[in-house]
């Protein structure tokens, strides 16, 4: 099965990754916030030339910010999942611009929508949230109800009115 | 999203640099809009100006169930609403390691095919609206509608079906459906013929196509194009082959591609597509097995997913539709990942397109990336 000798090739590589196969097609492999690029430069020459999407998931209950990349090899017909963690109160991490090109969308979004900054990326700047004034929206901790409730007050079937 | 007046910007006599913005109310840019610096009719710089269609998917799924986020999450592309739903139902499927049955996959992909066409003509008609030559978008709007009435009989809905659920499909096939489908079938290939000689094979399209906005492979793929904008420059890419899903592996269908990767090619790899769907469809009509539409999944009350992540995607009319879907073992996902196709296509592709294009071509190109403005806002 070419998932497990990816995932044996890469163990092989770099000792300190943990990867396994998910299900067909889907392999997974977490790596240290430290030793992510040079993954991600490997696992580039190899043939995970598509980056698909970056999602960032918060887990405030570890407080901790998941980044997830997204590859697929057209080669192997793999998708695999790299992983890393970074820490919620200093959410700061470097840019793969120069691995994947298109991580630039990616990370402007993730940087809106999540406060992340990339050290390294050229253009961070609000691209569909302009003229943004609370913390980043999809935090666990913004609650859109309140946000509502602040910004454009609450309604008074009475005086039939908004109320701030 | 900000809006902003026209300036000029410097130079003088004939290099006066202008920065003119098209959009976002504008009919080819649909909703986005496009900040272009202009030195006489040339583009030196494009900026894509996006976010005046935020609705927050993402931050709204995280507060609704796994059922209740199906009628929201296909909202994402509004031209090409059932490969949306079908991507996120197959992210859930691997989170509850379920696995539909087989009709359920056939009647999948004979709608995902009625889906790709209908996207397809109603990109036809942009596309023709682009060079002037309206006469066809008249016409591939009154075929679509042909789609969109079979549609209506299947689902009971004729643009957002909320159809394909996770675990398989929500309605039977009513009795006589697929007489009528393969009648439109028929009809439609006869149509497409008329479509080459007014449109496709048209001297007005080719010249004002071919040639504009090349890119290569290797470009493409670092850049993260999919869907027909990948394969007009050549390569086979195509993710109902690479990654198969519903019935496709057991249908036997060819990949059309391109060989310049420039508009027209683009726009021959879409009208070759439509053809091709067509013979999916016969075929998925001709094999379609019988048996159950629903594999069992949980109780509606008790639809607790186990905790995990899953990435799934689909090809859709416009490329790669991917959902990653985080579960913390609630009824509620933890985080939802829309990965639209357009949030490359129209954003880093298109500011890089755009550049040594004159104005009256800006059209022509944006319309050849079938961008759906809708799925970079999100």
């Amino acid at each position: 099965m070419i998932e497990e000798e990816l995932v044996r090739k890469i163990v092989e590589v770099f000792s300190y990754v943990e990867a396994k196969v998910k299900r067909v097609r889907r392999v997974e492999v977490k790596v240290s916030r430290e030793k992510l690029p040079e993954v991600a430069k490997y696992l580039r020459s190899i043939g995970f030339k598509h980056l698909s999407a970056i999602s960032c998931v918060d887990r405030p209950q570890h407080g901790i910010f998941e980044l997830v990349y997204h590859l697929w090899s057209y080669e192997n017909r793999v998708h695999l999942m790299l992983k890393t963690t970074i820490p919620r109160n200093k959410p700061k991490y470097v840019t793969m611009i120069n691995v994947w090109p298109n991580a630039f969308v990616y990370e402007r979004d993730i940087w809106e929508f999540f406060g992340i900054e990339f050290e390294g990326h050229p253009d961070l700047r609000h691209f569909i949230l302009d003229y943004w004034d609370d913390i980043p929206p999809l935090r666990k901790d913004f609650n859109h109800l309140e946000y509502i409730k602040r910004k454009y007050g609450v309604y008074d079937p009475e005086k039939e009115y908004y109320l701030r | 999203m900000s809006i902003q007046e026209m300036r000029r910007i410097g130079g003088e006599g004939s290099r006066e640099t202008f920065e003119l913005i098209i959009g976002p109310v504008h009919m080819e840019t649909e909703n986005f809009s496009i900040i272009v610096t202009v030195e006489g009719d040339t583009v030196v710089e494009a900026k894509v100006n996006a976010g005046f269609l935020h609705r927050a998917f993402e931050k709204l799924a995280e507060n609704r169930t796994y059922i209740q986020n199906v009628p929201l999450l296909l909202r994402v592309c509004v031209p090409d609403p059932d490969h949306a739903e079908t991507a996120y139902s197959m992210a859930v499927e691997q989170l509850l390691d379920i696995e539909i049955p087989d009709r359920a996959k056939y009647i999948r992909t004979i709608v995902l095919e009625m889906a790709r066409i209908s996207a397809h003509l109603f990109w036809t008609f942009g596309m023709s609206a682009a060079v002037g030559l309206y006469t066809v978008g008249q016409w591939s709007v009154a075929d679509r509608e042909r789609f969109i009435e079979l549609f209506e009989e299947l689902t009971g809905a004729r643009i957002y079906h909320i159809y394909n659920f996770p675990g398989g499909v929500r309605y039977d096939i009513p009795m006589g459906w697929t007489d009528k489908l393969m009648k439109v079938v028929n009809h439609m290939e006869k149509r497409l013929k008329e479509y080459d000689k007014v449109f496709f094979e048209n001297d007005i399209l080719i010249t004002r196509s071919r040639g504009l906005a090349k890119i290569s492979t290797e470009e493409a793929i670092s850049l993260g194009v999919t869907g027909p904008n990948l394969r007009a420059t050549g390569v086979p890419y195509d993710f109902r082959k690479l990654d198969p899903y519903a019935a496709y592996p057991y249908i036997d269908f060819e990949i059309p591609t391109g060989k310049y990767g420039d508009a027209y090619d683009r726009i021959m790899v879409r009208r070759r597509e439509i053809e091709i769907s067509l013979n999916i469809i016969k075929q998925a009509i001709k094999e379609l097995p019988s048996g159950p539409i629903m594999a069992p999944i949980p109780h509606p009350l008790y639809y607790n997913v186990p905790p995990g992540d899953a990435y799934a995607r689909v090809e859709s009319s416009k490329g790669e539709f991917g959902f990653y879907v985080v579960s913390d073992g609630s009824d509620r996902p933890w985080r939802v990942h829309i990965r639209g196709p357009s949030f490359i296509h129209g954003v880093q592709l298109l500011e890089k397109l755009l550049k040594n294009v004159r104005i009256a071509d800006i059209p022509v190109v944006l319309k050849s990336l079938d961008n759906c403005p809708p799925d970079i806002d999100r």
